[in-house]
């Protein structure tokens, strides 16, 4: 950023800036605004509130995949989305969509973000809650090679857009790399929308995911296991052929997933200087959930490992109570 | 409203190529993957005089001579079997721009990569692409690596390259505090610098384009006729006949399949594949300059260096492979394990740092040794270049030079200098990532999707997608979209914006998003619905 754009630019001044609109920020949101916390600024760079669950679309015949505890029931994820959202909207607290933000300044308790409509604009804050939440690990990060780099590679959330928002099966004979929770999901999607056949494979000789959770999921869906071997490269020149495993069998496949292995949307923070471990890419937490400078916190996915939707709505309440201390202290 | 945005944002950019009449991009496209404007349907769309030269492989070489030759009077084609220009040994080196200090004193390849190597900064800023003068660190890490650092040093003065320093010990941790401990010495090679990998060709072939010169993409040259005729014809893979009066192999790890075409003389590739790792650009301040190993006879060595985008990288490793095979492109995991031991022996900082990608390239490399070029070459008026090995990439408008020069004593190219051709590209050109155009208030107000973010991780704006689509070569695939934009290049490796980028590609072309393909015809980013119920 140039001197002569950021001296120029538009500052905000609020009590609590939250990064991301996903279930752990609007908790956070909702948790201050009911304590009296104001003025609090919600910043979501997608062009809707609610994170990875409101990608998650209502559907006859769908899978739901969110478990709502409270309600001991399993919904759909913009169902439960709706729910946060409506919390959220009665409080008033104000959420800028489309909304990026482009870099953090932990000192002087500022960032830089820019949307459509505004350009590019400064957020000063009392304290500010990072809650970006998570991403799926990359085939770099999983040791997976990408070979010739073919096409149909897909993340999980690749087949949220393509399934629940354009309407389309990626694939028909997918290989789905992982097991645990987010990989069982993906596979019952994919069968619920019409694959002929899904095969999961990982290094580990079980699937990670427990019983119960696979027992729920193979209502849609009952993946063919090959575990025990480590998917190495995925095979095709242009298209995806298939996987090689590491003693050199071939898995064919229309497509592969790489599913699951959640790592934290940190970057924010390292490249502004938090503390933390850039492999894991988890950033550096004391017990009340405060980051490395005076006035950070973090909620939700951020946090590493993987949590639902509702956990990280009930970590970012959580927060909320540790943020409006923090205020009170200054 | 959006509609209008976009034209908006088109009409701001490549305005310049509008003034002479430019060549022809088309794509020899079967199936529905392609705009209808731009596909390759008959010949005649080229026309109907018989081209000068056909330059045969649009890869960092092919496109500068495209370029060279489009400066003077003559009808020239470029012809590029994939679907975008740079797509085979160029997309995947170490975009470093050489200064030769380390070539045969004497040999052409010294020549003319210590020329370019002088050359480049002026090039660059004529051409809008990136150039980062960071310079290089040799170190040395044992007694006998330390033992040949003055050798090192006199065939670095002999090469010209005469603003290199000999580093102590402490020196040279002082300049790489990240560098192992076991450092004995070093060598400072001021002028060694990064660049854009990509941009390179892409601005070469803009400018050829502006200057007339016509580009096919996805022709597979199938043979050629009259190869001795002061005509010839190029018979491609669809059976369109294309007639030039000269040929200029300039196709790489192909020239040996093209050069058997026309009967050109013995020659033999080794396909030398280079592997990279590439970590988070928070790794970025952990290494100062390009940290360079001792080479050996046989390769430069794994060496660790920052990227032009703010990321840094190990590699490459030299493997040789038969000519041929499907593993050219391929990393491998005994590769990258040498790669990344390596580079953490001359670089223990590595270890601590976030890998986001591995990819892999080859070079070509010649069994008969560094830059051949051969004129007349089996049949008159057929000009072979082939073993650019990995200083291409810098030495590649200096080559194009020369190949000229060539084409003129040897081929009997009748030169006469256009007017007035275009030698730069317009201020509009420079990439996005290396000027967002965020950072400036004037163009975000008149294009609101400059601050619509596409690629979270690289901040990439829809008004940057729907720009490269609209620049002047008309990318067509994800990959091509990629190297001009970054977008789904960035750590989450497209988990957020491959998606969004292909709808934003089938939107714009207006074609249904399942034909939106990953590198052309045959990487569709779904399976067909056809082949799905087979």
């Amino acid at each position: 950023m140039s001197d002569q754009t950021a001296s120029s630019m538009l500052e905000k001044r609020v009590a609590v800036a939250v990064i991301g609109a996903g279930p752990a920020g609007l908790g956070a949101a909702t948790g201050l605004a009911l304590r009296g916390v104001g003025p609090i600024l919600v910043l979501e760079r997608r062009d809707e509130p609610g994170g990875i669950p409101a990608r998650y679309k209502t559907k006859k015949g769908g899978v739901p995949t969110f478990v709502l505890f409270t309600r001991g029931r399993v919904v759909f994820g913009d169902q439960f989305t709706k729910i946060l959202v409506n919390e959220f909207e009665k409080t008033g607290a104000e959420i800028r969509l489309e909304t990026q933000v482009l870099s953090i300044d932990p000192r002087a308790k500022t960032l830089t973000a820019v949307s459509p409509g505004e350009g590019v604009f400064r957020v000063k804050a009392d304290a500010i809650i990072m809650a970006s939440g998570a991403r799926e690990e990359t085939q770099a990060e999983r040791g997976t090679l990408g070979g010739a780099r073919p096409a149909r590679t897909f993340y999980t959330k690749n087949l949220i857009d393509w399934m629940d928002r354009i309407g389309r099966l990626p694939m028909q004979r997918p290989a789905i790399v992982g097991s645990d929770i987010i990989a069982w999901s993906a596979a019952a999607k994919l069968a619920s929308m019409g694959a002929k056949s899904v095969t999961m494979l990982g290094v580990d000789p079980k699937p990670k995911s427990g019983f119960f959770e696979s027992l729920y999921f193979r209502r849609w869906s009952n993946p063919c296991w090959r575990g025990g071997i480590a998917p190495e490269t995925v095979a095709g020149l242009l298209a995806t052929d298939g996987v090689r495993l590491a003693n050199g069998d071939l898995q064919p496949a229309d497509g592969v997933v790489f599913s699951g292995g959640l790592v934290p949307n940190s970057e924010l923070g390292f490249l502004g200087g938090l503390e933390g471990n850039r492999r894991t890419r988890k950033l550096a937490l004391t017990a009340n959930q405060a980051l490395s400078a005076p006035g950070w916190f973090a909620a939700g996915g951020i946090l590493g490992d993987f949590h639902g939707a509702q956990w990280c709505n009930f970590n970012g309440r959580r927060i909320a109570k540790q943020v409006a201390l923090y205020l009170a202290s200054l | 409203m959006r509609l209008r945005l976009h034209i908006a944002c088109a009409n701001q950019h490549f305005r310049h190529s509008q003034v002479k009449k430019p060549g022809k991009v088309l794509y020899d496209w079967p199936g529905p993957g392609c705009d209808a404007a731009s596909r390759f349907t008959a010949v005649a769309q080229l026309g109907v005089e018989p081209y000068d030269v056909a330059v045969i492989g649009a890869g960092v070489i092919g496109c500068a001579l495209a370029c060279e030759l489009s400066k003077y009077n003559l009808r020239v084609l470029l012809l590029e079997k994939f679907f975008d220009v740079g797509e085979g040994t160029s997309k995947g080196n170490s975009a470093i721009v050489h200064t030769g200090f380390d070539a045969t004193p004497g040999s052409l390849e010294s020549e003319l990569v210590s020329e370019a190597s002088r050359r480049w900064p002026e090039l660059a800023v004529r051409l809008k692409i990136p150039l980062d003068p960071i310079g290089a660190t040799l170190l040395a890490i044992d007694d006998n690596q330390a033992a040949s650092l003055d050798a090192i040093y006199e065939k670095a003065l002999a090469n010209g390259v005469d603003d290199v320093r000999l580093l102590t010990r402490d020196e040279a941790l002082k300049l790489e505090p990240g560098a192992t401990p076991e450092t004995r010495g070093g060598l400072l090679i001021p002028r060694e610098s990064i660049g854009d990998p990509f941009a390179t060709s892409i601005a070469y072939a803009e400018v050829a384009l502006a200057n007339g010169v016509d580009l096919l993409f996805g022709a597979s040259l199938k043979s050629v006729k009259d190869s001795a005729g002061a005509v010839k014809s190029l018979v491609l893979a669809g059976g369109h006949v294309i007639k030039t009066r000269l040929i200029a192999n300039v196709a790489g790890l192909g020239s040996r399949a093209v050069a058997d075409m026309y009967g050109g003389a013995e020659f033999n590739i080794n396909p030398r594949r280079g592997q990279f790792i590439l970590y988070d650009k928070f790794s970025r301040p952990a290494v100062n300059h390009i940290i360079l190993p001792v080479p050996t006879k046989h390769t430069k060595g794994v060496l660790v260096s920052p990227t032009i985008f703010g990321n840094i990288f190990a590699g490459p490793t030299a493997e040789d492979l038969p000519l041929g095979s499907d593993e050219e492109t391929q990393a491998t995991t005994a590769g990258l394990a040498l790669v990344h031991a390596g580079a953490s022996k001359l670089y223990p900082a590595l270890n601590d740092q976030a890998p986001i990608g591995a990819y892999a390239a080859s070079r070509c490399n010649c069994a008969e040794g560094s830059y051949i070029f051969r004129a007349n070459d089996g049949a008159p008026g057929c000009l072979t270049v082939t073993g650019m090995r990995s200083t291409g990439y810098t030495s590649s408008f200096v080559v194009a030079e020369r190949l000229v020069a060539i084409l003129a004593k040897d081929c009997g190219l009748e030169l006469t200098k256009k007017a007035d051709p275009v030698d730069s590209r317009p201020e509009s050109a420079w990439p996005g990532w290396h000027r967002p155009p965020w950072q400036e208030n004037d163009r975000l107000r008149e294009c609101s999707d400059y601050g619509r973010m596409i690629c979270f991780c690289e901040n990439i704006s829809r008004g940057e997608i729907l720009d490269a689509l609209n620049s002047p070569l008309r990318p067509r695939t994800i990959d091509a979209v990629k190297r001009r934009t970054r977008a789904t290049m960035g750590r989450c490796q497209g988990f957020d914006c491959a998606v969004p980028v292909a709808e934003i590609m089938a939107e714009h072309l207006g074609i249904p998003i399942e034909s939106i393909s990953k590198k052309g015809p045959g990487s569709e980013i779904v399976v067909p619905l056809e082949a799905a119920d087979v």
